[in-house]
Parts: C-alpha cells; structure tokens; sequence
C-alpha cells in the first residue's frame, strides 16, 4: 500500500499496483522516495479522491481486454467526466502532475467535446474567459475562413 | 450618545443584540456540518492559464476544423495552440463534397459539408472551366478546352502544374 496525502491534510491508502499509473510516482517507488507518505501538495483531497477513483478502476487495463471489461470500463469514463468545468480542469490538472497520461486524455477529450459546435461566445461566457485578442487579432483570424465562425447549426447556448 | 438608528438605545441592548448573532452563527454553521452541506462555492479556474502541453492535447481532440478553428479564437493562449501542426490528422474526418460547376467561367464553387449541412461558397477561380477530381484533398483538374492537368489544393490555391496529357503514352490511342 502506498500513502498519499492531499494539501488539506488528508492521508489516502491506494494499492501499489493502481498508483504506479501515475509515472510521478511510479518513480517515486523505483528511486526508494515513497517509504512513508507521499506530499501531493497541488492536490485537494476532494480532486484526489477522484483519481483514486480512476486509479482503482483502471487497475491493469490488460487483464480488462482479456476478460471482456473494456466496454464497462468504456461506460465508467463516460461516468467519470459527466462532473463540472471546475472539476474537471482541478483533475486535469492533477493527471498532468501526477503524469497519469490515460487520465489527461480522457478529461482532455471531454473538454474538447464539451467545446465542438459551440460558437466562441459561448465557449467564452461558459468558462468566463476574457478575450485578449484585440479586435484586429480577431478579424485577422475570422478573415482567414470566415465560413467556420457562421455555420448556421453552431450552438450559441452555454449548457 | 447618537445613533444611526436614530433613537437612543441602551448600551446593554446592543450587547444582548450582538450576543444573539454570534449564538445565531454557530448554530447555523452547526446545522450546517449536520446536514452536510457544502458551503464552498467553486471559483471557475482560468482556463486560458491551462498549460501549454494541455492545451495542445485538447486541440488535437477536434476532427472537425470548425470546431478547431472556433477553439483557436477564444483568447491568445488558446490561439497559440491552434496550428495546422496541431490540427490532428489520425482522427477520422467527415469529407466535404464540391458540387458541380453551376455555370461557366463561374469562379464561385459550392463545398457541401456531410457533417452539418452547411453550404460553402468558396471562390476557387484556377478551377473554373476545368473538370475536378479529388485525390487525397487536392483537385486534379483537367482544362475543358486545352486538356491542361494540374493538381489544386481548394483552400490554400497552391497549383501544381503536371504535364499535359499528350506527354503520356498512350494518349493519342484514345
């Protein structure tokens, strides 16, 4: 068993065999740094349990093809990311720092997906981000291939 | 002493008023720890502060170019991603059909798109009064009248001039 422990404190015991997912520390245990409890602290214990969660389901990703799993572990990731944006960007995140590259496509991908067809001023007030483009910027962009920016079924809602 | 209440009030009143909120306070952080509720509003994140590497991994998510291209517009850190080296060519694409020519000498072609119907009028004016076939997203286009080949990439306009066709073989076979 491996010890983690989150910036608010919070200690977790996760089998050897999930947390080597995470190549941070897999290296860890290789170079004999893990022999009490390992710090994490960019991650919140809430963001942590989460990737436990995920760390425990994807347990040897081989022995799920042999047994004919990997449609349940298919519906298990679509589950997994049905969270909010602020969630999703605090487990994002986390897979980057713990280097779990299964775990950043997957949060990557439902992002990008939360984002196909959605027309940039939704995407914008969706995740309150300022555009710091100038207007010029903008234009230049837009001109390069105006008909992508006014497609007539592009989503304007911020669902 | 005044007041903003405007009347005189006893001191010991406002101690006894004060008290009663602070009691009130507890016991409503108490209800709260009872019934589990999670007081802690979440703040959005910055996403355009999202790490260049991450970024770059959700860019190359998209199989549609619009979809690309709306992406790369939401702010300067997401722009910087959203190259043509980034525009992930292992994804499988839903192709675009060029209808015919609808009148001669006519430089305007229509590009239908499969995935949201749209119609796209895209001045293509190297491929008027040529017939256009596809290959692997360029044209080859052969002149109506002097039988000219070239190969056309539709959007960028780059022209390759390939030899005419009387160069071949078998040309005067047919």
């Amino acid at each position: 068993m491996v010890k983690l422990k989150s910036n608010d404190d919070k200690e977790f015991e996760v089998e050897e065999a999930a947390v080597i997912q995470s190549e941070m520390i897999k290296n860890m245990i290789e170079d004999g740094c893990a022999t009490s409890v390992i710090p994490l602290p960019n991650i919140d214990s809430k963001t942590l349990i989460k990737v436990i969660e995920y760390l425990n389901k994807h347990i040897n990703m081989g022995k799920a093809a042999e047994t004919g799993e990997e449609d349940d572990l298919k519906e298990f990731d679509e589950q997994f990311v049905n969270m909010g944006w602020e969630e999703l960007f605090d487990v994002i995140m986390a897979a980057n720092y713990l280097n779990i590259h299964e775990l950043m496509e997957l949060c990557c991908q439902s992002a990008a997906d939360r984002l196909k067809n959605k027309s940039v001023r939704a995407v914008r007030e969706m995740l309150k981000i300022t555009n710091d483009l100038t207007e010029e910027e903008e234009q230049e962009i837009i001109n390069d291939a105006p008909w992508a920016f006014e497609g007539p079924e592009i989503d304007d809602t911020v669902n | 002493m005044p007041s903003i209440l405007g009347g005189d009030i006893d001191p010991s009143s406002w101690s006894i008023i004060q008290v009663d909120l602070s009691q009130l306070n507890i016991q409503f952080l108490i209800l709260c720890g009872v019934a589990g509720i999670d007081l802690a509003v979440e703040v959005m994140p910055d996403w355009s502060e999202l790490p260049y590497d991450l970024l770059v991994l959700v860019s190359r998510c998209f199989n549609l170019i619009e979809d690309f291209l709306n992406f790369g517009i939401a702010c300067k850190s997401w722009h910087s991603v959203a190259t043509k080296h980034n525009f992930n060519s292992e994804l499988p694409r839903i192709p675009w059909l060029m209808l015919a020519e609808e009148e001669e000498g006519n430089s305007f072609r229509k590009i239908f798109s499969l995935s949201n119907g749209m119609i796209l009028n895209k001045r293509i004016p190297k491929a008027s009064r040529k017939r256009c076939m596809e290959s692997m997203g360029w044209l080859f286009t052969v002149g109506e009248d002097d039988g000219e080949t070239s190969l056309l990439h539709p959007f960028s306009g780059v022209q390759i001039e390939l030899p005419h066709q009387y160069t071949t073989v078998d040309y005067y076979d047919h």
